[in-house]
């Protein structure tokens, strides 16, 4: 069998071990979305009830305070047939988070809202906003 | 030459009786505000403390900050009532400016984490809310057996009749009927879509009034128009109507708390809150609990490792942070005056077992007591405390309800009945002291 000493190969100079890259936030914002709007065209129905629901992925960026962030969709209590899409950013440490409403209205309104050439930008100064405000909160 | 390096006397201010900050007297009666305060943490902590000399900086500027809130108070008092005054579904009012002391512990903590001052506008910045306002909401009368009976029988979730299994656990939740734990994580979501209109009777008016008075700050703030309002979405008809018809008061919000505990109602239901997130659009911004959802926004098995390090007591109370018309930053609590007057006392528990020790001699039975019990205890104790929230947040809305026993072999020093009793001689205690105080200047350092 042959053994290799792990501590040798990573001290030789002809191999260059790369420091594992941290997921892009914009590549997990996209993914979010992308799921996102595929479930607004398949869950919201034109009349009556469905349930909420909610895409998130984790946070690594240092610059986020937050452990996950969340789309999500929840039904309008007042309009039928409408829905709120919010964005979240859940705290570090503590079942608390911080949500603001991105758009609300029917499933087509909420779809040509996600389809605007900015709203990955709009998502992200957002994500920003709220991380600054859970920092604020002193909680 | 600055100030900071003319000759400098630190002095006791006293703020309050048994309470004073110190200061910088030369610069305090100079009136000067300029202030550049960078934190250094190999100099500036001494025994575990901030140097008197800095102490003195931020508490000069926090009795700045006391000043010009005060002259400030006036109107916001004004503002406030001009809203909500009017509805008769709230009770009453307390407003007061937030106190030097006060200012001066939140700057001092914001400092040592790493947020140094450079103007007199930053430290009021880092302070936030400047004037606190609590709104009152009246109590509901409490509900007859046929009117629970009707609104049980004609109880439908999503359209849908309930289950029996269901319906029996609705009936112990109405009632206050003991519940194994199980039932109550069950039963909770079905309850409070129940108590939802005795909620929105309690709270509407509020909302209502929050709602058009953000909208009316948009467009004046936004130059939107009543047109665009409406194709926004952002409140509906009837209040569209109001909004042409009378004269409503601009008032910009930019947060929102809606604080509850477990098994807790909240002050603001979640259509209230959708009303006033439709108003505001994405400059609002809500804190709330997401382990109190309906559905899963974050992956359940971290929530539920998180939520055993939230505070238990069951603090419930609706906040809001507002920027007043002259400038100065406030924040709203909305509450019944059964929950206020349990929340004025409740907080102790947790202050102490905190670290935080602001209490008189009175307390010091209670603060023993508190001191010994284990973490598995005090977590049964703050159970307790949040049964008792949620006993007077009951009775607020009308509904039936058994006043909560302190568990068995806690000393009875610990009741709910005796830190009330506490409260009421300290306060006593206060009133009285305060009756010839005169905020002042008592020893040169």
């Amino acid at each position: 069998m042959i053994k290799y000493d792990i501590n040798k190969i990573r001290n030789s100079k002809n191999i260059n071990f790369r420091p594992r890259l941290k997921m892009d936030i914009m590549k997990n914002i996209e993914n979010m979305i992308t799921t996102m709007k595929a479930r607004v065209e398949r869950e919201i129905p034109d009349t009556g009830y469905f349930r909420n629901f909610a895409e998130n992925f984790e946070n690594k960026d240092s610059k986020i305070f937050g452990k996950y962030v969340a789309l999500s969709v929840e039904k309008d209590e007042m309009i039928d047939g409408e829905a709120l899409l919010k964005i979240s950013v859940l705290h570090p440490n503590l079942p608390v988070d911080a949500s603001s409403l991105l758009v609300a209205g029917s499933r087509k309104k909420i779809l040509d809202y996600m389809n605007k050439e900015n709203f990955i930008d709009e998502v992200k100064t957002s994500i920003l906003e709220l991380s600054k405000s859970l920092r604020e909160s002193n909680l | 030459m600055s100030i900071l390096n003319s000759a400098k006397v630190i002095a006791k201010y006293c703020t309050k009786p048994e309470q004073y900050i110190l200061v910088n007297k030369t610069r305090f009666n100079l009136g000067d505000t300029n202030v550049s305060l960078v934190f250094n943490k190999d100099f500036d902590i001494l025994n575990g403390k901030l140097v008197d000399d800095k102490l003195a900086e931020i508490g000069t500027t926090a009795l700045q900050l006391e000043k010009d809130f005060v002259q400030k108070f006036p109107g916001a008092k004004k503002e406030v009532k001009d809203i909500f005054e009017k509805l008769d579904t709230v009770e009453s009012f307390s407003f007061r400016p937030k106190s030097a002391g006060s200012m001066e512990t939140k700057l001092e903590r914001e400092f040592i984490a790493g947020k140094p001052f450079n103007s007199f506008s930053d430290a009021k910045e880092l302070v936030r809310d400047g004037i606190g306002s609590r709104i009152f909401l009246k109590s509901l009368p409490e509900l007859s057996s046929n009117e629970l009976k009707k609104m049980l029988n004609e109880f439908r979730l999503n359209g849908e009749e309930l289950s029996k299994q269901d319906k029996k656990i609705l009936y112990k939740y109405v009632y206050d009927y003991p519940m194994s734990l199980e039932e109550k994580k069950k039963g909770f979501p079905i309850f409070e879509k129940f108590v939802e209109p005795l909620i929105q009777k309690q709270s509407q008016q509020v909302v209502d009034e929050i709602s058009l008075s953000i909208v009316k700050n948009s467009m004046i703030k936004k130059g939107l128009s009543i047109e665009d309002v409406r194709a926004k979405g952002m409140l509906s008809d009837v209040l569209i109507e109001r909004l042409q018809k009378e004269d409503i008061k601009p008032l910009e919000f930019d947060l929102v708390n809606n604080y509850r505990g477990e098994f807790g109602l909240p002050v603001f239901t979640n259509a209230q809150l959708q009303q006033i997130e439709k108003a505001s659009g994405a400059k609002l911004k809500i804190i709330s609990r997401p382990d109190l959802l309906d559905y899963d926004k974050y992956p359940k098995e971290y929530i539920e490792k998180m939520q055993k390090s939230i505070r238990q007591s069951g603090y419930r109370t609706a906040q809001g942070n507002v920027i007043h018309k002259n400038g100065v930053r406030g924040e709203f609590q909305f509450r019944d005056l059964y929950t206020n007057d349990f929340a004025e006392y409740e907080h102790i528990a947790y202050d102490l077992r905190m670290g935080k020790n602001t209490l008189g001699e009175l307390f010091n039975d209670y603060k023993r007591e508190i001191s010994k019990l284990s973490d598995n205890e005090y977590s049964k104790y703050t159970q307790y405390l949040s049964e008792c929230y949620n006993y007077y947040n009951r009775k607020s809305i009308g509904l039936p309800t058994h006043k909560p026993k302190l568990p068995k072999g806690f000393n009875k020093i610990l009741s709910e009945e005796n830190m009330k009793n506490l409260h009421d001689l300290n306060e006593k205690r206060i009133k009285e002291l305060n009756k010839n105080f005169v905020p002042s200047f008592v020893q040169v350092a």
